[in-house]
């Protein structure tokens, strides 16, 4: 089984200084404020490498990939992901930002030569958030898409896929490939990987591949959001104290 | 500029239309009409006078004010949900925007409804433009107003025709539907499940949560499960509802779906209190549709205080410990 798991390493935004975000535009470096991995994208790796085990242990042949569209892939997050347990890293070469149709149009010509068993992502990555990209994939490769979900366990070559759709558990059980969207997982963080194993793939680089891409989309406008409120702070000597001022300021709630 | 709005409540159907006849109203379209693949019984379902025609799934059929010669083929037994539901939806909407000639639809957001219109825009090769919280004018041109970089900004991206907007507004329009619109019903295409089965478990409802008046939200600040717990049992007490953020749901001191923020769930309470958070954008996202914000942390340089209207400095698990008690001799009538 083929798993391949796109992901995106986004700038750390809460670390970008704010005239960055006053002057925003498509062109703004903010690689100083550091990458790191979307919390949707980080469970679907880890969901990933999950099956992987688990299939390994089965019997079943199992390599994982983890896939990027992306210039900029800092190395150290691709060898977290190669000490993980990630049997490939590909890079596409290519920075689409705010263009889910371009980005899915990418991965899935990627994934078309690649025929995968699963293809997993996060539900909403990159700085649009858009949730769009995933559906996209599915749409373009005519698979199955299931999204919102929380965990995937193999099973008699078949998955089980829990979903959590409103207020409900949708326990599916779907026969590969497909595509899904991780969302809201308990599974939420990248394994640890061993001091061993980071040796052991100090020299493994990702397969960096040429990705035509479309010219970014024209006419976008960015604006700062400025959440400030006027705020007035009320005096708690001791924790009684913060409570009654909680009550307080709740007025007809309490 | 002809519009189609897409909503695909199961339980309320009015509120959704309101959401989008709220953003609608922005787009100065020629011509509205308004899709309900999943709705039932809309026979008496009051619409803007804007709508020009509804057009319904099958379970509608016996509307009564269904229009003559709109109805055929109804399929018998289709359940809402079902087995490659979004799948279906996109199709028969496909089928209806290329049946009207619509140039723009308007979808609202959610599990199965973001599905089938991204399917939808791929299938009439238009541009799906997720995450719209509001119409605004930029330039002077109706753009959908949308965040991005974790709520860091807002970005503007023209409205133009060939798009599928896909919309998760916080406000809802609040005048009077007072017109009956004729209603037209297409039957469903007949698509094969993509999975083999499913099975449908209950589980917590996270909805009561974007529907509460008064909201308490626990950090990583409230140090552990026993404090969200308190949470849970004073928000009870007090009518609302508590989540957490996602850093704490990670702790495992709460359920993921209780998650408040970008990657959980946007509320827009009367009254809420954030306990123990710094107040990340992310997170804030969730929360600052509140009308009124009351933030406790023992931090002073904490964000989240200019982000409030209200700041406590002060330790938040002891804060909602005696918060508990005094709503517990309160009870007793002692308090």
């Amino acid at each position: 089984m083929e798993i391949y798991v796109c992901f995106k390493a986004l700038p750390d935004f809460e670390q970008v200084f704010p005239d960055d975000w006053n002057q925003f535009t498509l062109g703004t470096d903010l690689d100083y404020a550091g990458r790191i991995l979307g919390s949707f994208d980080e469970s679907a790796l880890e969901i990933g490498l999950r099956l992987k085990d688990k299939l390994l242990f089965s019997g079943e042949a199992a390599r994982c990939t983890a896939l990027t569209l992306s210039r900029r892939l800092p190395a150290f997050i691709s060898r977290s992901l190669f000490a993980a347990g990630f049997d490939e890293v590909v890079q596409l070469d290519a920075d689409v930002e705010f263009n889910p149709e371009e980005t899915a149009r990418l991965l899935s010509d990627f994934l078309k030569s690649a025929p995968p068993g699963m293809v997993l992502a996060g539900l909403q990555a990159g700085f649009a958030d858009s949730g769009a990209v995933p559906a996209l994939i599915a749409c373009r490769l005519g698979l199955p898409f299931f999204s919102c979900v929380e965990s995937i366990e193999p099973l008699d070559g078949m998955a089980e896929i829990k979903r959590s759709v409103d207020s409900e558990y949708r326990i599916v059980k779907a026969r590969p490939p497909f595509v899904a969207a991780v969302g809201n997982s308990p599974v939420s963080t990248l394994r640890a990987a061993t001091l061993r194993h980071q040796l052991s793939c100090g020299n493994k680089k990702p397969k960096a591949l040429p990705a035509d891409s479309a010219p970014p989309i024209s006419a976008l406008h960015f604006q700062a959001r400025d959440e400030r409120r006027e705020t007035t702070m009320l005096p708690a000597e001791s924790s009684a104290d913060a409570a009654i001022m909680i009550l307080k300021a709740l007025g007809g709630f309490s | 500029m002809k519009l189609a709005l897409a909503a695909f409540p199961s339980a309320h159907l009015e509120k959704s239309i309101r959401r989008l006849w709220g953003l609608a109203l922005g787009l100065n379209a020629d011509k509205c009409s308004l899709w309900l693949p999943s709705a039932s019984d809309v026979g008496n379902l009051r619409v803007p006078s804007g709508i020009s025609h509804i057009w319904a799934g099958p379970e509608t059929a016996s509307a009564a004010n269904c229009e003559a010669g709109f109805v055929a083929n109804c399929e018998a037994g289709f359940a809402t949900n079902c087995g490659g539901f979004a799948i279906k939806c996109a199709i028969w909407m496909e089928h209806l925007a290329k049946m009207e000639g619509v140039d723009i639809v308007l979808a609202e957001s959610g599990a199965a409804s973001s599905e089938s219109a991204i399917r939808l825009s791929y299938r009439l090769g238009f541009s799906a433009v997720s995450g719209l919280v509001d119409v605004s004018l930029f330039n002077g041109m109706p753009c959908a107003k949308m965040r991005a970089a974790s709520s860091h900004l807002d970005l503007f991206r023209p409205i133009e025709k060939n798009q599928v907007l896909i919309a998760r507004p916080s406000k809802i329009y609040s005048g009077n539907f007072d017109s009956f619109a004729p209603i037209r019903i297409l039957p469903m295409p007949d698509v094969e499940a993509d999975f083999i089965e499913e099975r449908i478990l209950p589980r917590s409802k996270a909805s009561s949560l974007e529907d509460a008046q008064l909201l308490l939200v626990g950090g990583r600040g409230i140090k552990g499960p026993a404090a969200f717990k308190r949470l849970q049992e004073i928000a009870g007490k007090l009518g609302g509802a508590a989540g957490l953020t996602r850093a704490a749901a990670i702790n495992g001191w709460g359920p993921m779906e209780l998650v408040v923020g970008q990657s959980g769930i946007a509320a827009s309470p009367k009254a809420c209190v954030v306990f123990g958070a710094s107040g990340a954008a992310a997170f804030m996202a969730g929360v600052e549709d509140s009308e009124r914000l009351i933030a406790v942390n023992n931090d002073p340089d904490a964000p989240i205080f200019s982000k409030s209207d209200y700041g406590i400095i002060a330790d938040a698990p002891s804060a909602i410990e005696r918060l508990e008690e005094i709503l517990s001799d309160a009870d007793k009538g002692c308090g």
